[in-house]
């Protein structure tokens, strides 16, 4: 993914465990495992990943990055297979959940009357 | 491979305990068979909430539940209770009709719960004795139903603990066993790697026209299915989507081919994998998957759950270490060794292997021990 970077003055992770799980080579997210990211820095990619990213803010564990540029309203592909898409822009390294990903199915609240 | 012991019920089935249950057929007689329970080992009280004021399919469907976990294989002899003996007694007649031995007692023509109590405690201190004269002998995996459940999800859920599983569950349908999944819900946007396993057109229809039921109810009701599922303890795990969920979810059940899709609490026809059609909230779905005859739940979770099913032991699999520390008096097979030193997702699937063939031999599960099991029956229709 992003080529290394010289790491930041504070630690990236909680004891350095952090990693970023990557399920499928189309995946275009990560998720946080092994720890939380505490602050801005590079992370290595593990799973079918390889490298780093530079995670460009704090992540808890169990969540997702954005492993590159994503462009609003494009689909977050998780497992090879869309699981949602973007209600804005996202950067790579930016965290992906509730606040910029959103649904497609079950959405009653956008549907029609049956 | 380690060699498997059961009982054998007199219809030829296994069990993999050998249990006394008290079924509440009305809600009344709840208190009373959880007493009756508590008073002695190795006894469980299956006390669903209602049983009066249902008709229809609703009832329909909550009789042959509880008739599902009264004549479980894991059951050795139940006694029904109701606050009446009608409504009890057609409860009795399925259990008795599946040929486990049993018997009704109406709070009414008992004369009160310290009566019937009193008396119903001498039946099961019988039945202990018939129970105890039973042996284990030895028993082939293919006698086993097994269930598969995810609850308490994270985003290691879909990383870990249901691939693992997934791995057990290609194994067992390899050596002729039976393996359940369910909790349709967590299909939806999974459709495509479901349907393209199906035994046939028919049953591809049946898995989509199932998951897409759920989708109707968000939209009949004119709200986002995704502020229910993922759940606040799934969306602070990681989880953001019910199509990301989905995803995870359904790895727990492998890549064999799906033979089937099963009604609420309906046993497997024939080996294989299934699809069962029940709600994804795993008190429910545990109710539904041991109704239908599953002899053991391998249950998947990630921030943690601690529910289990009285009478099909439930096995909680994590690969969340935080959880493993935190939640430990929950866990029984601890896989966060996956993400943390990284092993294989195969040594993963052995470990979950070894700790299924272990409870089916007799070693008691985290739910067991604690007493954390529950049953929730689902209601398809209204009390009148």
């Amino acid at each position: 993914m992003s080529k290394p970077q010289v790491p930041s003055t504070a630690p990236a992770t909680d004891g350095g465990d952090a990693k970023i799980w990557v399920v499928h080579r189309d995946d275009n997210v990560g998720t946080v495992v092994g720890g939380d990211v505490l602050a801005a820095g590079p992370v290595p990619l593990a799973g079918s990943g390889q490298g780093r990213v530079d995670v460009a803010e704090p992540v808890p564990y169990g969540h997702k990055v954005a492993l590159r540029q994503l462009a609003a309203g494009e689909e977050i592909i998780k497992y090879g297979v869309a699981v949602g898409r973007l209600s804005g822009a996202v950067a790579a390294g930016r965290h992906v959940h509730v606040h910029n990903l959103e649904s497609q199915r079950g959405r009653g609240d956008l549907a029609g009357p049956c | 491979m380690t060699e498997l012991t059961a009982y054998t019920r007199p219809d030829g089935r296994r069990g993999i305990r050998n249990l006394l249950a008290v079924v509440a057929a009305t809600d009344a007689a709840n208190p009373v068979a959880r007493r009756l329970a508590a008073a002695l080992p190795d006894c469980v009280a299956i006390t669903p909430l209602y049983g009066r004021g249902q008709l229809g399919e609703d009832l329909a469907l909550s009789i042959r539940t509880m008739v599902g976990l009264g004549s479980h294989p894991n059951v050795y002899a139940t006694l029904v209770v109701s606050l009446e003996r009608v409504a009890g007694t057609r409860v009795y007649e399925g259990i008795r009709s599946a040929g486990t031995p049993c018997e009704v007692m109406g709070i009414q023509e008992e004369g009160g719960t310290p009566a019937l109590f009193r008396r119903a405690l001498a039946l099961l201190e019988q039945w202990r004795v018939q129970a105890q004269a039973l042996r284990r002998e030895p028993a082939r995996i293919s006698d086993f139903v097994i269930g598969l459940e995810c609850g308490g999800s994270d985003t290691t859920s879909g990383l870990v603990a249901n691939p693992a599983i997934g791995l057990v569950t290609d194994r067992l349908v390899d050596a002729g066993a039976t393996a359940i999944f369910s909790e349709p819900v967590e299909c939806l946007g999974g459709e495509a790697a479901l349907g393209a396993r199906a035994a046939s057109a028919d049953v591809r229809e049946r898995i989509d026209a199932t998951i897409r039921k759920y989708e109707e109810i968000a939209r009949r009701a004119g709200v986002d299915l995704n502020k229910t599922n993922p759940a606040p303890d799934n969306i602070r795990g990681g989880l953001t989507t019910i199509e990301e969920k989905s995803l995870g979810s359904i790895c727990k059940t492998g890549s064999r081919a799906i033979a089937g899709v099963l009604g609420y609490g309906q046993a497997a026809p024939s080996p294989g994998l299934y699809l069962m059609d029940a709600p994804a909230p795993a008190t429910e779905n545990i109710t539904a998957l041991a109704a239908g005859g599953c002899h053991l739940i391998l249950f998947a979770t990630g921030v943690g759950n601690s529910i289990g099913n009285p009478v099909s032991p439930t096995v909680k699999l994590c690969g969340n270490d935080r959880t493993c520390q935190t939640f430990a008096d929950h866990i029984d097979v601890d896989l966060s060794a996956v993400l943390l030193h990284g092993r294989s997702l195969e040594e993963a699937g052995m470990q979950a292997w070894d700790a299924m063939a272990a409870v089916v031999n007799g070693r008691l599960t985290r739910c067991e021990i604690l007493g954390e099991t529950e049953t929730a029956i689902s209601r398809i229709g209204e009390s009148v």
